[in-house]
């Protein structure tokens, strides 16, 4: 009699802990997930940005081109992760010799795509920026006409 | 029963949080390594440094991948790290149009030896960047 008691009382209490136990090791899933995604997007803004700088002094357009390739092809390979933008504004970006590059890029971390949804049910959307500075003695773009 | 769970949720709490931190340090491993294969080659500079890539890659993940094999491998993003056996990580660094990819892939080894056969935590990273241009 006692045994059926204690072995009753034992499923009980597993019946109430058992859910608690299993959202808490979801939640800490959740939360490993989303860490992933935050450091999978803050690392594709800081090669982009690194890439920026890498281009010819004055030439915007083909910095922000090095830049948003080497975004995309980051993002691209995070399954969870969904571009919604990327730019190095300037200002602040300055894209001179010796300049300083802000550049903030943004993407929807999808728990939508994993069955930790149950735990998380909407798709936040995260950003990061990164900065970068231009080589000071980084050359003009050939045939360039005055400073760039 | 309520005591098992504990620890059963507890150490898988425990595992995924370990893993979180490999598979972060793979990121800023590979972030790392990737700017340097997308240097020039000393001596040629329009050339990807791709053989520079490991060695910075492989310094960074050794303080958290314990008891695993990093090795250098040769194919790219869709090849790299085929057919490894447990507890070894393969990072390849490759040429893609004008960018360069990095990518580490494998399953790494776990603190408790006979754990890794058990957990499907896997490691697959891969980033990218535009080759460094230098003035003509």
């Amino acid at each position: 009699m006692r045994r059926t008691r204690s072995g009753g009382q034992a499923l009980i209490e597993t019946a109430v802990t058992l859910p608690v136990l299993i959202a808490l090791f979801l939640g800490f899933l959740a939360a490993g997930v989303g860490a992933q995604g935050y450091v999978d997007l803050n690392t594709a803004v800081y090669l982009a940005a690194a890439s920026n700088v890498t281009a010819f002094a004055g030439d915007q357009p083909l910095a922000m081109q090095y830049a948003t390739d080497t975004f995309d092809a980051t993002v691209s390979h995070d399954t969870l992760l969904r571009k919604v933008g990327f730019n190095c504004p300037a200002p602040p970006s300055d894209y001179a010799a010796g300049g300083q590059v802000v550049c903030t890029g943004s993407a929807v971390l999808e728990f939508s795509k994993t069955p930790l949804a149950v735990v998380v049910p909407v798709d936040p959307t995260i950003s990061a920026t990164a900065t970068a500075t231009r080589s000071a003695y980084r050359s003009c773009p050939p045939n360039t006409v005055g400073a760039c | 029963m309520v005591v098992a769970s504990f620890v059963l949720v507890t150490f898988a709490a425990v595992s995924a949080a370990f893993h979180s931190i490999q598979r972060a340090m793979a990121e800023t491993a590979a972030a790392s390594g990737v700017q340097v294969a997308a240097s020039g080659t000393p001596g040629d500079p329009n050339t990807p440094y791709l053989a520079g890539a490991y060695a910075p890659t492989k310094n960074l993940l050794d303080s958290v991948m314990f008891g695993t094999t990093i090795e250098q491998g040769t194919g790219n993003q869709a090849s790299c790290g085929q057919g490894l056996p447990d507890a070894t990580i393969q990072v390849c660094a490759y040429p893609d149009g004008a960018l360069v990819g990095e990518t580490i892939r494998g399953r790494p080894g776990f603190p408790i030896p006979w754990i890794d056969q058990l957990l499907p935590w896997k490691v697959d990273v891969t980033v990218e960047m535009h080759q460094v241009s230098y003035q003509p």
